[in-house]
Formats: structure tokens, C-alpha cells, sequence
């Protein structure tokens, strides 16, 4: 790759600098947001988000001028966290899909109260416990639960840049809810934010 | 689990046919299995966006990029 000293004049380097800043320092609480669910360490997440802005600038020519640049910023951000940060980052322990859809065909209508989903019985939890729980979820569906969940991409914005059938993130999705609820759901009931009715029964 | 699916795509107004919006608004009222699911789907993305949409970077991230830009711009 040549450098872009020896491509761009000092008037050109300003002016890219200038755009930059224009366009791509906005997003960055957003891009930053991103690195960190993905990294799920604030260290991790400052050198991720570095590396991207760094990406960024180099190929900024390579930008569309009227496009989304928060898609474009988070797709090299994906881009960098596969290549260069999965390999070294430690995983915490995943969720294992198998067992969400036991829990999930073990709910029975008798068993949770449906007015605790009204209720929003997640409530009482701290931010920590659902941040642990949404580390805890497989990489390919946490991506799509945070691209859709917090930074409110449309599926076809997020089909664009993870590079999956539309259908593909709906079913993601789908299943990142259900494994993000099972969690949550164990969280509430150890500390007693979720009461089972006629809880004698299961025993029976 | 095409159905159900298909709830996903209603919690998040991504249902363009209006016919199956209206579907799906009959069946959450009347079958319990799909009012289930639309009400798990609707609580976790209720709480996340509620809980997580306004992270803010660190202070004077901005500033350590272009730092960072411009120590290594030609490497």
C-alpha cells in the first residue's frame, strides 16, 4: 500500500482531515458503544475503535459522500474485531442454543405469570448483569442483537455489512432475544424479581 | 418457526405488508404461544434500547485517534 503522504499534497491531507472529522467523529460514541459490546473490555474497546478510525481515514476516499457513514465505520470495525482481535480476545462462556429452546418449550402458561413481561420484571437488574448476559451470547448473534437492539440499524442495513441474508438476521435475532431472555429470566428469579406461580405444582 | 420468526419482524416494524401486520395483531391477542413470544421479543428490545442506547466514548477519545491517525498514517 502506498502511503498517503506521497499520494496527497499537505492542502489535500488538510482537506481529508477536515471531511474526516466532518463525517466520521460524530458516530464515534456510537462506533465506541459497538467495540465495546463486542470486546466486552474498555481497553480492547479503545484500541478497536483506534484501529478503525484509522482504517477509516486511510480509505476515506474509498466513502460514498451521502451514504451512511455509522454503517460504513461499524463494517470495518467488524472487519478489524474479526481479523485482529478475535483470535487474541478471551471469549466468556457462551450461551449454548440447545438449551435456550429447552427453557423456551418448558414455559408453560402456568408456569410464568405473562404480566411479568408487562411488568418489565428485568427492571431491577443492573446494567452490568444484562451487559454480562448480552457478552455471554454468541458472537454472530450478539453483533445483530446490538446492530439492531442499540444502535437501531435496519435489517437490511445489517444484512449490508455483516454480509447475511435479510432472513438470516431476523432468525439471529429471533433466537439473541430468546437466549438474552433465558438469562436475564435465571438473573431475575436468584434474585427473587420474578415469582413463579403455583410453584408447588412443579414438584407435583 | 416461521411464524415466530415473523413476530420478530413486527416487534421491529420491519413488516411492510400490511395484511400481515394485521394478522399478526389477531394472532397475539388470541394464541398464547405467539402473545409469548411477542412479549419476550418486545421486553428484551424494549430493555436494551432503553438501557444501553447512550454509552458514551471516554473524554478525549477523539483526540487519541487523530493522534494515533497521524503517528501512523504511513505504516
Amino acid at each position: 500500500m502506498r502511503a498517503i503522504t506521497n499520494t496527497l499534497n499537505d492542502k489535500e491531507l488538510q482537506q481529508r482531515y477536515a471531511e474526516f472529522e466532518k463525517e466520521a467523529v460524530p458516530h464515534l460514541d456510537a462506533v465506541y458503544n459497538f467495540a465495546l459490546r463486542m470486546t466486552g473490555d474498555e481497553d480492547d474497546a479503545d484500541d478497536l475503535v483506534q484501529e478503525t478510525y484509522l482504517k477509516a481515514f486511510r480509505f476515506f476516499d474509498k466513502f460514498e459522500k451521502g451514504t451512511n457513514c455509522k454503517a460504513w465505520l461499524f463494517r470495518i470495525l467488524k472487519n478489524s474485531f474479526i481479523n485482529d482481535y478475535r483470535k487474541t480476545t478471551k471469549e466468556p462462556n457462551k450461551v449454548d442454543y440447545d438449551d435456550v429452546q429447552n427453557f423456551y418449550e418448558n414455559i408453560k402458561a402456568d408456569e410464568v405469570e405473562t404480566q411479568h413481561y408487562e411488568e418489565d420484571a428485568f427492571a431491577n437488574l443492573l446494567d452490568d448483569e444484562i451487559s454480562k448476559a448480552i457478552s455471554e451470547l454468541p458472537e454472530d448473534f450478539r453483533t445483530v442483537v446490538i446492530l439492531s437492539d442499540i444502535e437501531g440499524f435496519t435489517y437490511e442495513e445489517i444484512a449490508d455489512f455483516v454480509d447475511i441474508p435479510v432472513g438470516t438476521v431476523r432468525s439471529r435475532l429471533h433466537r439473541a432475544r430468546k437466549m438474552l431472555y433465558v438469562q436475564l429470566f435465571d438473573y431475575a428469579k436468584d434474585k427473587g424479581f420474578v415469582k413463579k406461580k403455583n410453584s408447588s405444582k412443579k414438584s407435583d | 418457526m416461521e411464524l415466530l420468526e415473523e413476530i420478530t419482524s413486527y416487534v421491529d416494524e420491519e413488516l411492510k405488508d400490511q395484511n400481515i401486520c394485521c394478522r399478526m395483531k389477531k394472532l397475539i391477542i388470541d394464541d398464547y404461544v405467539i402473545r409469548n413470544e411477542y412479549m419476550i421479543q418486545k421486553c428484551i428490545k424494549d430493555l436494551l434500547r432503553t438501557r444501553f442506547s447512550c454509552c458514551k466514548s471516554p473524554a478525549g477519545l477523539d483526540k487519541k485517534i487523530f493522534l494515533y491517525i497521524s503517528q501512523n498514517i504511513n505504516n
